[in-house]
């Protein structure tokens, strides 16, 4: 654990403040005021619904991940800092548990802001019925679901970064999970309701109005993060120094 | 193969490893022993890092055994690599950390202390030169400054073992003479093992103990860079008068003699001329000089003219190409 929390500090500095510096922060607090502050304000009834918020804190992870997880193996083996890494005594699954522990922390921390930010941002225009807090689901979306959703995109992720040869590559292949994901989502989800018979529909329908929007939170979480296991395990197999090094 | 002896700190037996058709290292047996200086030399391409790679455990053999500090390449190559500090053909340098925040990370994997990190840090930097230049971006930093910094890297963690590749490239002669009498400080005095890979063939005659020339991932010839001479032919050079290419004929039959050859052009003063002899292993140029004078010339010196580590090491190069073109 040691050795991955090593790894993990200094990806996080790389990330946060050692390299991107201003430009970084900018990054950061713009998504802060996108997600946190303006689209709150301009559908404030989606958002104090729960259900805006909800989705919300499963997409963002998957747009601040996503590009450092590209980033973080194409960039080491483009900057040539993969090979003296390797050369340590780190065995393999601390490299790569490190810089998923990382990325994911990272787009974890930004979403709390962003809930935290929007939160503050509808008391602050509209507080009169007193003082508004996210329902429990949402808190649980936010907590764990947005960690789930960054821990889906970084196994994704690591296959395409750890192929592609350039950190510029590994973001261009990664715009198509992205998609898939975000649109593939909404829409696959809408597309498969549609295409399921009336009588199944209608049993679905009576199942989950028995079940509570926290219940409903927890069991996508829990499915998101059988995904995660078994991606991330697949990753440990995969990121092997000999398999790296002889390309 | 049994264990290494402590003595031997990597001892390799028909290490080889291809990549596809392509065999970058090919059947190599070398012994390094504990505490020494080893040149390992051959012109770009010639299975240089690979070798170090496969000792390091980074990459398979595909055939062959290795034992690094009595550690099997292939099944311990974790108790390798902890005792091995590394400077590989890229510095390897986290451009946007500083020198500290690189140095730090690095003395965290190797789990030095925190005082202890400190303390070796701070030696480090100053020794470098760099202490000044401690929270500075790597990014700004020159070539020279980068290669200081890696080599401090390398050095952090106390190893037992020094892989350095091209160790004095970027850096400045001052710089360059520091790093040699270091790295031989460090051989002597603490029985550190450096295997060393280097163009600067006139550093590898400086501070290895043993050199190895590999080409296309064969070893080629391997020994003492005393041995190295010891074993090819030596060159006399004689400057006088009087010496004609009939003289020279006359010295190419002595027994004693592989070769000679009249060297045209000025030498300083009017009528003097200059012949080169190539001896065979041993060979004494005193009935060289005696021939010429029963002959009538006149003979003014007579110089060793030692070749090079560089010569030796071009001509077996040469030559392995031209077995290679047989081949």
């Amino acid at each position: 654990m040691t050795d991955i929390l090593t790894v993990a500090r200094k990806e996080l500095r790389e990330i946060v403040g050692g390299g991107s510096g201003r430009k970084g922060l900018f990054r950061e607090l713009f998504f802060v005021f996108l997600f946190g502050v303006f689209f709150p304000l301009s559908q404030s009834e989606a958002w104090r619904s729960g259900a805006m918020p909800t989705v919300f804190v499963f997409m963002i992870p998957l747009f601040l991940a996503g590009p450092y997880v590209a980033d973080t193996f194409a960039g080491e083996k483009e900057r040539k800092t993969l090979e003296t890494l390797l050369a340590t005594r780190l065995p393999d699954s601390s490299v790569y548990l490190g810089k998923i522990f990382a990325v994911c922390t990272y787009a974890w921390a930004v979403t709390q802001l962003i809930v935290l930010a929007s939160m503050v941002a509808l008391n602050v225009v509209d507080g009169a019925d007193g003082w508004f807090v996210y329902p429990p689901a949402v808190w649980a979306a936010a907590l764990i679901g947005s960690y789930a959703s960054a821990l889906l995109i970084s196994g994704i992720g690591t296959f395409i970064s750890l192929r592609s040869e350039t950190v510029r590559a590994a973001h261009q292949a990664m715009m198509l999970p992205l998609f898939v994901l975000i649109f593939g989502g909404s829409f696959g989800i809408g597309a498969l309701w549609r295409a399921l018979p009336v009588e199944t529909q209608l049993s679905l329908i009576e199942w989950a109005s028995g079940v509570s929007p926290l219940e409903g939170i927890l069991g996508i979480v829990a499915l998101l993060l059988l995904v995660d296991v078994f991606l991330l395990r697949l990753g440990i197999r995969r990121f092997r120094r000999s398999k790296l090094i002889a390309g | 193969m049994s264990a290494s002896a402590p003595d031997i700190a990597i001892r390799t037996n028909g290490l080889s490893r291809a990549f596809g058709s392509v065999r970058a290292v090919e059947d190599l047996t070398i012994d390094v022993p504990a505490g020494s200086i080893y040149g390992f030399l051959g012109p770009n391409g010639a299975g240089k890092t690979t070798t170090i790679r496969l000792l390091l455990g980074l990459l398979e053999p595909s055939a062959g055994e290795a034992r690094v500090l009595g550690h099997d390449v292939r099944t311990q190559s974790q108790a390798i690599r902890e005792q091995a500090g590394v400077l590989l053909e890229s510095d390897g340098l986290y451009t946007r950390l500083t020198a500290m925040q690189n140095l730090d990370y690095f003395g965290r994997i190797s789990r030095l202390s925190a005082a202890d990190r400190r303390q070796r840090i701070q030696d480090l930097l100053t020794a470098m030169g760099l202490w000044d230049r401690r929270d500075g971006r790597v990014a700004d930093f020159s070539t020279g400054m980068r290669q200081k910094l890696a080599l401090a890297r390398a050095f952090l963690h106390r190893p037992k073992l020094l892989f350095l590749d091209e160790p004095t490239s970027g850096l400045d002669t001052p710089s360059a003479v520091a790093l040699r009498r270091q790295l031989v400080a460090l051989a002597r005095d603490e029985g550190v093992t450096v295997f060393l890979t280097t163009h600067n063939l006139l550093e590898a005659e400086k501070v290895c103990d043993r050199v190895a020339v590999i080409r296309r991932g064969l070893l080629l010839a391997e020994g003492s860079p005393k041995e190295f001479h010891g074993g090819r032919s030596r060159c006399v050079s004689i400057l006088g008068r009087g010496f004609t290419d009939a003289l020279v004929v006359r010295i190419r039959d002595l027994a004693a003699v592989e070769g000679a050859a009249l060297e045209s052009g000025p030498h300083g003063v009017e009528g003097v001329g200059r012949v080169l002899v190539d001896l065979a292993s041993g060979g004494d140029p005193a009935p060289v000089v005696r021939l010429l004078v029963e002959a009538g010339a006149d003979v003014t010196s007579v110089e060793s003219a030692r070749e090079s580590l560089e010569d030796i090491f071009l001509k077996l190069v040469e030559e392995g190409e031209e077995e290679g073109m047989i081949a």
